[in-house]
């Protein structure tokens, strides 16, 4: 299974550096992997613009495909997605609300990231405090409804601020309808030290994911310290969608793909970390590879070729999922 | 040539040869009854056996796969609905309730078949729902919303909106279920007296064997869909028709009172001397 | 010619009878509507005053009145900007609340809003691609044919949703508006940035390009759509009582069905073709109907979400126009930070039960 991931993440990023308005030959690929000549035009079109495009999308795919992953797994719901339960758009908010706040906070780097998935952090927990409100408690239909509605205040108050302000909407426009050609390739080196850090809570959360997938007084007897492990995995999947965000703005549905369709192969959690990771990637470049292709010479965003995807599996998840 | 059904003055609501399918299988098989005026009528029968589906082909809510009812001698399907819904009335098992309604604007619902254009809402209609109010005993909460009452005044005043359609013949499907035993006899009571004191007639479905031998004025029995047996006397129902009906060994015990029996289930834990005697009597 | 039946009144209501029209109404509701109706005309008269050039209210009445106290200019302004504006904000908010109480009525459903259940998004579709292959269509087309759109979401809606009265049916209605509004999205990206733009503006719906052509075509379709919904009223509330109760009472249900959608749908495709994509008052407007006057006849419920309606949207295109002047935000911005909060008590309310 992994193997097969990762021949498919090969074979995408190959078809990605291949083609585009000028194709270039995977001959021409290979000897710029081995040698990279300044002053041949493929060359530096593979050095400036395809091979750090491909690399953002190979990452902001893979942390999307994990922080659904963690979400689904601690929420035990199919519909458990950073775009869906209102990370992406908190994470746009916040990243917006630094941006045109005067409050000396450098953009670049690490701030970035942590900015983002704090933003989605906070309304991920209004939305599940809300939804844990009632007798029922926490019920997939009341968090995906709680997490669409937060979502669609923390838009408006977005669009609020990118409409009164001209310089915030200059600076974050092509990034916040959530495109990689806008993806900022230093954000992927700098987010690498956070990347890491989530990576091996995701690692930790991924063993007691198989226990807490039998509910919670189940794992509590299993010896699972269910309260610390939600934490850390809701931190966790709140760095990812942070970085993700930071990277390529919000970008929908991969998170709600990735795990539904890696548990339908691996239903062992531990075993769907890597797996996850991988196919986040695989998803994530076909789709931009298809969004830059597709209406040539125009491109589309890169979220909309997911949500192209994605809606449809949410409609036939909700069908599914809720009787 | 048209058909004509029985006399409206012995039977206002018969069916011939009466079919009904639900979801491609066929529940109801060539049943052919005849309701009486004025009277309480019954239907039992166990689980599926089509007492609903019987009560639903009647009152025009599913179509007949063959076979014809009659409203008055005439055939309910060629009638304009709202015509029928000024003869014929039907509470059905489970009506929706919405949020926050009046009492009384629940049962001025009940007037919506005589209003018209012009006849937006009438001294007529305030007097019929002013009057099924005072029938069943809802006028006193008027003004509060239903949900707020206990099950037994609010089965009252779905009744009451029935009530105030002003209809000769009302069916009822199951109108004591999910009630406590106070709020049956309460509603069944109510119903009676409709029927004896107020010129009704009431088909009424009823899952409660015993409850519907002490109210029934007439019984039909059913069972796979076919009209097992009909009886005109309570008192004159055997302990050999329940157990068939029911597929189930009861006991029949007299109720000194009214003289009415009353059937027990028969376990075989108790099979003794005792109730042997029991069914003898 | 009006003479009201004796002194004989139950439950609040009154009963009249004017020549062959007899009707009863109730005396607390029918005060408050027409309280809220007047509440509606100040505000309209308010808000024409405000702006980047202040006019008095008292210049406001004499223009009305004849007498011109006015400057030229300020003439222009009221006549030819904000008029048109206002009038537009109230018809437009009118039919998104009728538009919202019959979905609601129709699907049973409390959180049912032609924005939320892609009924919009199927509208500005439609419209957007007539606009870019048949531009010289009359503009009185447009709500006609956006209206066959939204049809053909709701029926899609529908037939995977199943049952309509449940949150799925407005999840999956969601997931429909994602995916429609993906396309719109891709219809956008192909065109030229000068001419996206203009279409974009519309699409999040702002009434800063109102002008009086389009009034008579929005202002005969809402009243065409509200008579026809007020006409149905009496059925639609027998309906609310079940599918069986209906039939038992003589309400022609599939008749009943069909105009409560197709009015609905109308409503609000005319209410995109006009001022574009504007969400939330088709949600809002009748729970404040309730809350305010009761759930017991669905008439009143349907002249108060019309109310509310043109109330809601008035008053947010007028915070948005004024509050952070020279810059205009647009209503939808303003509707969505009140919307939310009310989707989310709505929830609240029902958060035993979901």
């Amino acid at each position: 299974m992994t193997l097969v991931l990762v021949a498919m993440l090969i074979i995408a990023a190959l078809l990605y550096m291949m083609s585009g308005p000028r194709l270039i030959t995977p001959m021409t690929i290979l000897s710029a992997s081995g040698a990279l000549d300044p002053h041949n035009f493929d060359h530096r079109i593979i050095e400036t613009i395809r091979l750090p495009r491909l690399l953002a999308a190979m990452t902001t795919g893979a942390c999307l495909g994990l922080s659904g992953l963690l979400l689904q797994g601690l929420l035990r719901n199919p519909l458990g997605e950073p775009h869906i339960l209102g990370l992406n758009a908190g994470a746009t908010l916040a990243v917006i609300l630094a941006t045109a706040l005067p409050l000396g906070i450098p953009l670049d780097g690490m701030a970035r990231p942590v900015i983002a998935a704090c933003g989605g952090g906070i309304v991920f927990l209004a939305t599940i405090v809300f939804a844990s409100a009632g007798k029922t408690g926490m019920t997939l239909l009341k968090v995906t409804f709680c997490g669409i509605a937060f979502s669609a205040l923390a838009s408006a108050l977005s669009s609020a601020i990118l409409i009164l302000d001209d310089d915030t909407l200059d600076k974050v426009r092509l990034w916040m309808v959530g495109d990689l050609s806008a993806a900022r390739i230093d954000t992927v080196g700098a987010s690498l030290g956070l990347l890491g850090l989530a990576l091996g809570a995701a690692f930790y959360v991924s063993t007691c994911l198989n226990a807490l997938a039998l509910g919670d007084d189940v794992a509590t007897s299993l010896g699972v310290p269910v309260r610390k492990v939600r934490f850390i995995g809701i931190v966790a999947a709140a760095l990812f969608s942070g970085i993700a965000v930071a990277i390529a703005g919000p970008i929908g549905f991969v998170g709600l793909i990735v795990p539904n369709l890696v548990r339908r192969f691996a239903p062992d959690y531990r075993a769907s970390v890597v797996l996850s990771a991988l196919c986040g990637a695989v998803l994530l470049v076909l789709a931009d590879l298809a969004a830059r292709l597709i209406m040539l010479p125009h491109e589309i965003p890169t979220g909309l070729a997911t949500a192209f995807i994605g809606a449809p599996v949410f409609i036939v998840l909700v069908a599914r999922a809720i009787r | 040539m048209i058909k004509h059904g029985p006399d409206r003055d012995s039977a206002p609501l018969s069916a011939e040869k009466l079919h009904a399918a639900f979801r491609n299988k066929a529940v109801l098989h060539d049943i052919s009854v005849e309701i009486p005026k004025n009277r309480l009528t019954v239907l039992v029968g166990p689980n599926g056996s089509g007492k609903s589906t019987l009560l639903s082909a009647m009152s025009r809510l599913i179509p007949p796969a063959g076979g014809t009812v009659y409203l008055d001698s005439k055939d309910i399907h060629t009638r304009h609905t709202r015509d029928i819904a000024r003869k014929l009335g039907i509470l059905p098992q489970t009506p929706i309730l919405p949020e926050n309604l009046t009492v009384h604007d629940l049962v001025s619902r009940g007037r919506y078949p005589h209003q018209g254009l012009f006849k937006q809402w009438t001294k007529a209609d305030e007097d019929a729902v002013r009057n099924a109010m005072e029938i069943t005993n809802t006028a006193a909460f008027a003004n509060r919303p239903v949900q707020n009452l206990s099950g037994g005044q609010r089965q009252r005043c779905f009744i009451a909106m029935a009530l105030a359609q002003e209809t000769d013949i009302i069916l009822l499907d199951e109108p004591t279920t999910y009630l406590d035993l106070r709020y049956q006899v309460e509603v069944m009571k109510l119903i009676a007296d409709l029927c004896q004191n107020h010129g009704r007639t009431i088909v009424a479905v009823l899952h409660d064997l015993n409850f519907a031998l002490q109210y029934a004025d007439y019984m039909i029995f059913l069972k796979d869909g076919k009209i097992y047996q009909t009886i005109d006397d309570p008192r004159s129902c055997s302990a050999d028709l329940i157990s068939d009906v029911f597929a189930t060994d009861v006991v029949r015990l007299i109720e000194p009172q009214s003289g009415i029996p009353v059937f027990m289930p028969l376990h075989a834990k108790h099979t003794d001397a005792s109730c042997t005697t029991g069914a003898a009597l | 010619m009006t003479s009201q039946t004796n002194n004989y009144s139950t439950a609040g209501y009154k009963l009249f009878q004017v020549g062959q029209f007899e009707f009863r109404l109730h005396a607390a509701r029918s005060i408050i509507l027409s309280g809220l109706g007047l509440v509606l005309v100040c505000l309209g008269v308010f808000s024409l005053g405000l702006g980047s050039q202040d006019i008095a209210p008292g210049d406001i009445f004499s223009l009305l009145t004849g007498g011109t106290t006015l400057s030229p200019s300020d003439h222009a302004i009221l006549v030819e900007l904000r008029l048109p504006r206002l009038v537009l904000a109230i018809i437009c908010g009118a039919m998104l609340g009728l538009s919202g109480a019959a979905m609601q009525s129709l699907t049973r459903n409390g959180l049912a809003d032609p924005g939320l259940l892609g009924v919009r998004e199927g509208c500005i579709l439609v419209i957007l691609f007539l606009t870019l292959t048949i531009p010289a269509m009359p503009m009185a087309l447009r709500p006609i044919l956006g209206t066959i759109g939204g049809l053909a979401v709701a029926a899609a809606t529908v037939s995977i949703a199943r049952s309509t009265s449940n949150l799925r049916f407005v999840l999956i209605g969601i997931g429909i508006s994602w995916l429609l509004s993906a396309v719109i999205a891709m219809v956008l990206v192909s065109l030229d940035s000068s001419d996206a733009q203009p279409l974009l503006l519309w699409i999040t719906g702002s009434l800063s390009s109102a002008t009086w052509n389009v009034v008579p075509v929005a202002f005969s379709l809402l009243m065409f759509n509200g008579l026809l919904l007020l006409l149905a009223s009496r059925s639609s509330e027998i309906l609310s009582l079940g599918a069986q109760s209906a039939i038992g009472l003589g309400v022609n249900l599939r008749r009943t069905s069909i105009i409560q959608l197709v009015a609905a749908t109308m409503l609000s495709a005319t209410c995109v073709s006009t001022i574009g994509g504007v969400g939330f008052i088709g949600l809002i407007a009748p729970h404040m109907t309730k809350l305010v006057i009761g759930n017991n006849s669905h008439a009143s419920v349907l002249t108060g979400s019309a109310v509310f309606g043109g109330l809601l949207l008035l008053g947010a295109d007028t915070i948005g126009r004024v509050s952070f002047l020279p810059l205009q935000l647009p209503a939808g911005i303003i509707l969505a930070a009140i919307g939310v909060p009310v989707l989310l008590m709505l929830l609240w309310k029902r958060r035993d039960e979901l």
